[in-house]
């Protein structure tokens, strides 16, 4: 009924007309309305004309239809208004946003190889199976897998945007009872290996809508707020990885500073020299403290000669309850001290540490 | 058929060959013969493990070799033999009888796992650094440090804290316990345990490097009475050599050229003040081996030269163990000291930050060398 021209045009002229209204109602942007009703009126203007004139349907032959060689029976094609819609999507996004140009674009040269691929195909015989195959082994290798591809992109993101709406708790449960109907879903196409081909897309199609339709509400609902761990910090550091990474646990309670390792308590720390060494500083006062650690370095002249200076490390505040590690290397063996400094003021306390 | 038989006898002998390198006894690295608590508990689980797996592996050989030989393609025969496609009940049976061999483990595997790692009660404890291309270690509590000979005593439990100061390594005496990889800013832990008195060999498992495979180690286990001797003789300082004496020449060589990297406790300078090593300036690791007691090792350069000669069991006096000077290698360690990275292969060049791996040649006259020694061979 419409030549391809004119599909072309009434594409791009429908879907410029709908993001004028989107666009409107969202932003009220009056420049943005004016270019994009302006698009949506000359698309439709070119697309009447081409139906009008039939201009795409030129060079019809003198001698009628019957003249024509009978070549190839052009299979419809969708292509010239996904190709409008893409324009259409590449004008808004120069309005709206990069990234929807950047789409529209892509869009655009996508159109353009599968309308390339089927002109070509529909032409290269009289017969339509054959056309179709041809089409088929240049396009699916290529085809499949960026389908593939944006269905996977496509499941992630609505199962992430669904993950992210729901609380720790929720979410366990959803996905449980998600896990199960897949699983049972698939059980059943197992049990019936006959089941026919549009029964399994009915089955894949439903789950889809299924999805498609949490991730609209999950994305209406908004990030859930979860709850703050206060004692993070400390649990972390009783893990099995910081138990091994640290030489030593340093304990402050009472105005005393206790040395731990493997949970005993041991008299003297003693620090390998030139080794990287983790103190697990845990405060179990009820002060913030900083834990300092001063020692000796070795620097360097603009000559290159060494000399040894005082070294001050010290933790970030450690609250009441809480636990920070510190790295100390120490290079020269000899006797040095820990501190323990109160925020607030108050007296330090100091114990020694040998490096050897 | 002559020629395939010669080829047959070959591929079998070769076979048979290998075979018996296992049969050797006096293997210094074998898992298979431990020495203490820790490692039978290896050994104790793996036997078993190893003979199940060994029958199942000579069954599903013979199996495949049959099959390979009785239905094998002869020549004319053309006919494709019937093609079948698996066999319910016997993958049921097989993935069952694996499931359940693999459940029966289990709870022994566990076990032995828990044995060998959990931390014992009043265990000695040390911490042992791995750097390229030797091994330190430092006795907690006990102000000793010294190098690639880890000295305990019998029948005692041992609590490794092992860590490394440059890259990778891996700890390990087979005879006493499994590996541990030492790894830099961490501390893992490794339990040791020998039935008797002895000493066990063991070496770096971990490739690091260029002189990876002379990164070797022993532990040396004494008598409860002569490891509280050898403590003692630790915690000593050196002692000076006599004055105008080749040895005190040598000690002025060891503290113009050695002391930039090694340590050697008591050591002073002409104003009486204590030398400390910077081998922290001077070496990628920022460690080398302290020296203070030299002789009471039997190895020397990570574990990969002997210090005693073989079959000399003279002692120095006052240590159980060690190297006196009748039975000093004198000219392994004067080719060491003659350009060192000639001897084991180290990096021994000044790298972007003008330091070394490794020792590097410190170009010594001969007269200089032969002082050395003398002082070094002081260091008991």
């Amino acid at each position: 009924m419409f030549p391809t021209s004119s599909k072309l045009f009434f594409g791009a002229s429908f879907v410029a007309a709908v993001v004028a209204v989107v666009h409107g109602l969202v932003s009220g942007d009056v420049a943005g309305i004016i270019v994009l009703s302006g698009v949506a009126i000359i698309a439709a203007f070119l697309g009447g004309v081409g139906a009008w004139s039939r201009d795409g349907q030129a060079a019809i032959p003198s001698g009628g239809v019957s003249a024509v060689p009978s070549a190839a029976a052009v299979s419809s094609s969708i292509w010239p208004m996904v190709g409008g819609i893409a324009a259409a999507i590449t004008a808004v996004g120069l309005v709206v946003d990069q990234r929807i140009f950047g789409f529209g674009l892509v869009m655009l040269g996508a159109t353009g190889a599968e309308w390339m691929l089927q002109s070509w195909s529909d032409r290269a015989s009289a017969d339509p199976a054959f056309n179709a195959q041809l089409r088929g082994r240049l396009g699916h290798p290529f085809e499949f897998p960026v389908l593939g591809a944006v269905i996977a992109g496509s499941i992630i993101f609505a199962f992430s945007r669904v993950m992210v709406a729901l609380k720790e708790m929720e979410a366990t449960i959803v996905f449980s009872v998600v896990g199960l109907v897949i699983l049972l879903a698939a059980v059943l196409v197992a049990m019936r290996p006959r089941m026919s081909g549009r029964g399994i897309s009915a089955l894949a199609g439903l789950g889809a809508v299924v999805l498609a339709a949490g991730a609209i509400a999950a994305i209406n609902v908004g990030e859930a707020e979860h709850e703050h761990k206060e004692h993070t910090e400390l649990i972390g550091n009783k893990s099995v990885a910081n138990k091994a990474n640290t030489i030593a646990t340093v304990k402050y309670h009472e105005g005393k500073i206790t040395f731990l390792h493997d949970d005993a308590e041991f008299e003297d720390l003693e620090v390998p020299r030139a080794t990287a060494s983790n103190l697990l500083l845990r405060n179990d006062s009820d002060e913030t403290v900083l834990f300092v650690f001063e020692s000796v370095k070795v620097e360097t002249d603009a000559e290159g000669n060494t000399k040894l200076v005082p070294a001050h490390v010290e933790s970030d505040p450690v609250g009441p309850g809480k636990a920070k590690v510190l790295t100390v290397n120490i290079p020269k063996a000899g006797t040095y001290k820990l501190k323990i400094e109160p925020i607030e003021g108050g007296d330090a306390h100091e114990r020694e540490v040998v490096v050897q | 058929m002559k020629a395939k038989l010669t080829k047959a006898g070959l591929v079998a002998s070769l076979a048979v060959g290998v075979l018996l390198t296992g049969c050797a006894t006096d293997a210094p690295q074998d898992t298979w013969q431990p020495e203490g608590y820790y490692a039978r508990e290896i050994d104790n689980l793996q036997r078993p493990v190893f003979y199940v797996a060994g029958i199942v592996g000579v069954i599903v050989t013979a199996a495949v070799l049959y099959c390979v030989i009785k239905f094998r393609a002869r020549a004319g025969e053309e006919v494709v033999p019937h093609q079948s496609h698996g066999n319910t009940k016997l993958e049921i049976g097989l993935t069952l009888l694996s499931t359940l061999t693999l459940v029966a483990i289990v709870p022994s595997s566990v076990g032995t796992l828990w044995r060998v790692t959990n931390k014992p009660d009043n265990a000695m404890n040390v911490t042992v650094i791995g750097q390229q291309w030797w091994w330190e270690y430092q006795y907690d509590g006990m102000n000793i440090v010294t190098a690639n000979e880890l000295v305990i005593p019998e029948k005692t439990k041992i609590r490794l804290r092992i860590t490394s100061r440059d890259v990778i390594h891996s700890f390990w005496i087979p005879k006493l316990n499994g590996k541990r990889d030492a790894v830099p800013n961490r501390y893992h832990t490794l339990n040791l345990e020998s039935d008797g008195t002895g000493v066990y060999d063991g070496q770096c498992t971990e490739f690091c490097g260029l002189s990876h495979a002379n990164m070797r180690q022993k532990a040396v286990v004494l008598s409860d009475a002569d490891f509280k001797v050898w403590v003692a003789n630790q915690q000593q300082n050196a002692a000076q050599p006599p004055a105008a004496t080749m040895a005190a020449k040598g000690e002025e060589t060891f503290i113009a050229q050695c002391v930039r990297c090694h340590q050697v406790n008591g050591l002073q300078n002409a104003n009486g003040e204590p030398l400390q090593s910077q081998a922290d300036e001077q070496l990628v690791s920022g460690a080398a081996p302290n020296l203070t007691h030299l002789m009471s090792r039997t190895t020397f350069a990570g574990g990969t030269f002997n210090l005693k000669n073989e079959g000399c069991d003279a002692t120095p006096p006052g240590t159980p163990t060690g190297t006196t000077l009748e039975c000093l290698n004198r000219s392994q360690l004067e080719a060491w000291l003659r350009n060192a990275p000639e001897e084991k292969p180290m990096y021994a060049i000044l790298n972007d930050d003008k330091k070394y791996r490794g020792m590097p040649n410190l170009n010594l006259t001969e007269q200089q060398i032969d002082e050395l020694v003398a002082y070094l061979a002081t260091l008991k």
